[in-house]
């Protein structure tokens, strides 16, 4: 397994603000990673950090083994779809797809036009006047088609239900026959977190998360009951959230549950539920009360 | 089929549970080949690494073997090792719970026993 | 080579470089209609207005506006800031030396006519067109790619330091040339100077503008290399 990006404390100031504190963190070849974080926590600034289109205030960044920057063996391997991107004046989609075959050395152009039909690009209309969701759709034709080793897709889930679900399918379909690294930034986790491998979550410039996608799903749990019979539940263990409605108390603890600890819950007559990866990185997530939740993770 | 996993729980282990119901129902033979983990991907929109750790899994328990070149197996004797499993979780699962609920409602022992007598009668 | 051939192709899809000989076009043409209505009025005098100003805008307004539509978008797409250095000054080259061509065409066919049948000195200019085609030639494209370079240079200054930078900037060259220009008067070196200018053919002034030109692209470079896209 080869390591294709690798960022050792990493950081990206802006004046006063830390956007980017000390990360380190290694993405290895032929993964789908998912970079999840609330807006504003960092993650297009890290993007652009990878792509060198921004410039490091700290640290060491190296993608395929140098530094990216006005380096064309690291650039062109590197497809980078950003939110709402714009494109020069006057162009129309299929101006976009077109020059995206110049810019992109290991473009499909046949697989390109497969993906236009099927996401029903309108490819004589201006790019400028197309809507957000359909811009979002051109950014994933022309990041799928490119096939580039390391494809970037930065909130590219502005679709509607159907174009998500057709991204899900061909991005899985094409990973599976042309294997690369992808890797997809969003704050809208729950959808797309089956198709991750490997998690890196970014809250306020902060790396939390480093992990697979499958370990965080048995992360935490959430025991509904009594507050009585709650509190037994919760000694010992971690507290990452909380809730009470009435007289019924529901706490969000770090852990597992064995079967003896289920059978108890059972007798006790408490309701133990799975938390979500969004639920989890919700509890996780920038508000100062659960930094201490989020060192023990 | 995407609906029937649930992502709270690691999806992996759903994968392996799958195979294993499967195994039990008689779907899949012994030293039949089972799909491959780019199917088992597509089928369900999840990433091929975590079909591949629920087969592994199994491969791991000795449910599933790899023929090399050519894919994963249903090893012989899987069945009968999946049943045992399943016998020793069926007092967990079931007898347990179906206590405690009785109690709950009030049930009597002598009830509970009449009643299972009641229910095997029954074709 | 292929990403500078790349950048180049982006800079001719957006077609704003196209919009030059039409506006140019546009321009030439209303001037020739005043000075028909002023012929048919009586008036007798030949007139210069000098089209090459005009084209002198309109490059150094492209090269400040090159650079908006496509720097972020090149860079976002993974092009080197070098490769777009290099393929928008091949771009540039390339539309000077066509409209240098063009204009000297024009010219000639102005000498031709007698000014258009109307004594419209536009193209051709005197003392600015002295000399053998080939000095006319170079002058024509030495003073358009010099303007756009400079647009290039100030749009260069934007993209690095941002609106307040290139504010800063400008002020600061406004305070210079103003103490300058108080010096010069102060010292009475105007006269001197324009002496010493006047000895050179327009041929030789523009070959001066080439090493300026040089400097303007070496600056642009150097600036976008620690632009952010």
């Amino acid at each position: 397994m080869s390591t294709i990006v690798e960022a050792e404390c990493l950081t990206k100031r802006f004046g006063d603000l830390t956007a980017i504190d000390s990360i380190s963190f290694s993405l290895e070849a032929g993964k789908i990673y998912g970079l999840l974080g609330r807006n504003g926590s960092g993650k297009t600034t890290l993007l652009r950090l990878l792509t060198a289109q921004l410039f490091a205030t700290g640290g060491t960044l190296l993608v395929f083994g140098e530094q990216p920057y006005e380096n064309r063996r690291v650039l062109s391997q590197i497809c980078f779809m950003k939110e709402n991107q714009t494109y020069p004046k006057r162009w129309r989609v299929g101006d976009v797809l077109a020059m995206a075959a110049s810019f992109f050395p290991r473009w499909d152009a046949d697989y390109a036009s497969v993906l236009s039909k099927d996401f029903q690009l309108p490819l004589t209309r201006k790019v400028r006047t197309l809507s957000r969701g359909t811009l979002s759709a051109v950014g994933i034709v022309v990041g799928l088609a490119s096939r580039a080793p390391l494809t970037i897709f930065d909130e590219p889930l502005g679709l509607d239900v159907v174009a998500r679900s057709l991204f899900y399918e061909r991005l899985l379909d094409d990973y599976v026959e042309h294997p690369r690294t992808i890797l997809v930034s969003t704050h809208l986790i729950d959808e797309v977190s089956r198709l991750l491998e490997q998690v890196l979550v970014l809250d306020q410039g902060r790396l939390i998360i480093d992990e697979e996608a499958e370990a965080l799903r048995s992360r935490a749990f959430t025991v509904t009951g009594s507050a009585s019979q709650v509190a037994t539940f919760t000694a010992g263990r971690t507290q990452i959230g909380g809730e009470q409605f009435g007289s019924l108390v529901s706490a969000t603890l770090l852990g597992n549950v064995d079967a003896g600890e289920r059978r108890q819950a059972a007798a006790l007559g408490l309701e133990l539920t799975p938390v979500s990866l969004q639920q989890l990185m919700i509890h996780l997530t920038s508000t100062a009360s659960h930094r201490k939740a989020r060192e023990s993770v | 089929m995407e609906y029937l996993i649930d992502e709270n729980r690691p999806i992996f282990v759903q994968i392996a549970e799958r195979i294993e119901e499967d195994i039990l129902a008689g779907r899949l033979a012994e030293e039949e080949q089972v799909p491959s983990t780019n199917q088992f991907a597509a089928l369900y929109q999840i990433n091929p690494a975590t079909a591949a750790k629920g087969v592994n899994l199994l491969v791991d328990q000795g449910i599933l073997y790899k023929k090399r070149g050519l894919g994963m197996f249903v090893a012989t004797g899987s069945r009968e090792r999946l049943m045992e499993k399943r016998r020793e979780l069926f007092f967990e699962q079931y007898v347990v719970a179906m206590l405690r609920e009785a109690t709950r409602l009030g049930i009597e022992e002598e009830q509970v026993i009449e009643m299972i007598q009641k229910g095997a009668k029954v074709p | 080579m292929n990403a500078v051939r790349t950048v180049i192709k982006m800079h001719t899809s957006t077609l704003t470089w196209f919009f030059l000989p039409s506006a140019l076009l546009i321009q030439f043409l209303s001037t020739l209609i005043v000075i028909l209505m002023i012929r048919f009025f009586g008036g007798k005098t030949p007139i210069y207005p000098g089209g090459l100003v005009s084209i002198c805008v309109l490059m150094f307004l492209l090269g400040i506006v090159s650079l908006n539509d496509t720097f972020s978008f090149a860079l976002g797409w993974s092009c080197r800031r070098t490769d777009y250095v290099l393929g928008t000054t091949v771009m540039a080259v390339a539309v000077s030396a066509v409209a240098a061509v063009l204009w000297l065409l024009f010219s000639r066919l102005e000498i031709v006519t007698g000014g258009w049948g109307v004594e419209l000195h536009y193209f051709h200019l005197p003392y600015l067109n002295d000399g053998s085609l080939i000095e006319q030639l170079c002058i024509y494209f030495v003073v358009i790619a010099n303007m756009y370079f400079l647009g290039f240079v100030i749009g260069s200054i934007y993209r690095r330091f941002g609106r307040a930078g290139t504010l800063i900037f400008l002020l600061i060259v406004f305070l210079l040339m103003s103490i300058f220009s108080f010096v010069w008067t102060y010292l009475r070196w105007w006269g001197a100077f324009f002496h010493w200018f006047s000895q050179f053919t327009a041929f030789e002034l523009a070959l001066l503008l080439l090493p300026l030109t040089a400097f303007y692209l070496l600056v642009s470079y150097l600036l976008l290399r620690r632009a952010v896209a």
